[in-house]
């Protein structure tokens, strides 16, 4: 039976920023790709994509909150997708700082040859200043990015196409499990620091 | 072989230590390195370019085996150190020892690989 299409919602979590919380959503997010398509390596990618997204708000965002959503899209049964995305305010600086990372992301753009150049750019910036993030999670994690601007209202998308061969139709939703599934997507044993 | 503690750091998330080995040097960053880490490992990793320096060393070794993960601000620190590196006139190399479990490893470490393949060795290790 094939798989019918449409979007499903796993998680949506509003938080206050503060860098004790980045970690710990990253931590969710991937639990919740484990839980819901049980694809470690899916749940390592988004893992990476929330740390630096959910950081990245923490950073620079104007506003005290943010929003971040997980959803499953099924498009065929071949093809289905995990879309994570992080909505927080921003000033227009930053709006503009975004836009201009974001023509740099996107195609043509070789993923790793605009990573690499950027990582030889980041040796000579000072501490805490990386500019790395984005690109990392487009090179190192695969995943695509995007971004949309409303206002002073900046949404940050990537998304990860899953596996094939993982079908999560046959599996049960979040909302059915009890618990997390065993074996974390971050690899991090449960005990060890956060 | 002797070991000495040449410097530690210890915090809730995350500890650094710089070792020496039997005249070598030896990093191992243990735990997450996120955003309150980057300055101190960046601190850390300079005092090891004095501590390689004193010592005449030729290797240094980065232990990442029980690295969970780190942010791109760490992963810019090692990029920044390694740049140091690879600029000195007789620059030492730098051999990571990676947890081959832990899969964003060879990713980010592949990217300080390609940053200068001259020096930078990556070693999975299975456990």
């Amino acid at each position: 039976m094939e798989a019918a299409a449409g979007v499903e919602p796993i998680l949506r979590v509003d938080l206050l920023l503060c860098p004790g919380a980045v970690a710990s959503v990253a931590l969710l997010v991937a639990d919740c790709c484990v839980a819901r398509i049980h694809d470690a390596d899916a749940s390592r990618r988004l893992h990476l994509a929330a740390f630096e997204l959910v950081e990245n708000a923490v950073k620079y965002s104007s506003g005290r909150l943010a929003r971040v959503e997980l959803e499953l899209e099924t498009r065929s049964d071949d093809e289905r997708w995990l879309t994570l995305r992080v909505h927080n305010e921003a000033d227009a600086d930053r709006l503009e700082e975004i836009a201009r990372r974001f023509t740099g992301l996107r195609p043509p753009s070789d993923a790793i040859d605009h990573y690499d150049r950027l990582i030889v750019e980041a040796a000579s910036k000072p501490i805490g200043l990386s500019g790395l993030g984005l690109a990392r999670i487009r090179a190192e994690g695969g995943l695509e990015l995007d971004c949309a601007v409303d206002g002073r209202s900046l949404t940050v998308t990537a998304r990860a196409r899953i596996r094939p061969e993982v079908n999560p139709s046959i599996l049960p939703s979040c909302s059915d499990r009890k618990g997390l599934a065993p074996g974390r997507p971050s690899e991090m044993p449960r005990g060890a620091p956060r | 072989m002797s070991m000495h503690h040449l410097n530690v750091i210890k915090k809730e998330t995350f500890s650094l230590e710089t070792l020496s080995i039997g005249g070598r040097l030896m990093v191992r960053f243990t735990g997450s390195g996120h955003a309150d880490a980057a300055p101190l490992l960046e601190r850390c990793l300079k005092g090891v370019d004095e501590e390689a320096a004193r010592l005449a060393c030729s290797e240094i070794v980065v232990d990442f085996q029980q690295l969970y993960f780190m942010n791109s601000s760490c992963l810019k620190a090692f990029v920044s150190w390694i740049y140091r590196l690879h600029a000195a006139a007789k620059p030492a190399r730098v051999r990571f020892m990676s947890n081959a479990r832990l899969r964003w490893q060879e990713s980010s470490l592949g990217a300080l690989g390609r940053l200068a393949p001259e020096i930078v060795t990556i070693e999975a290790i299975e456990s």
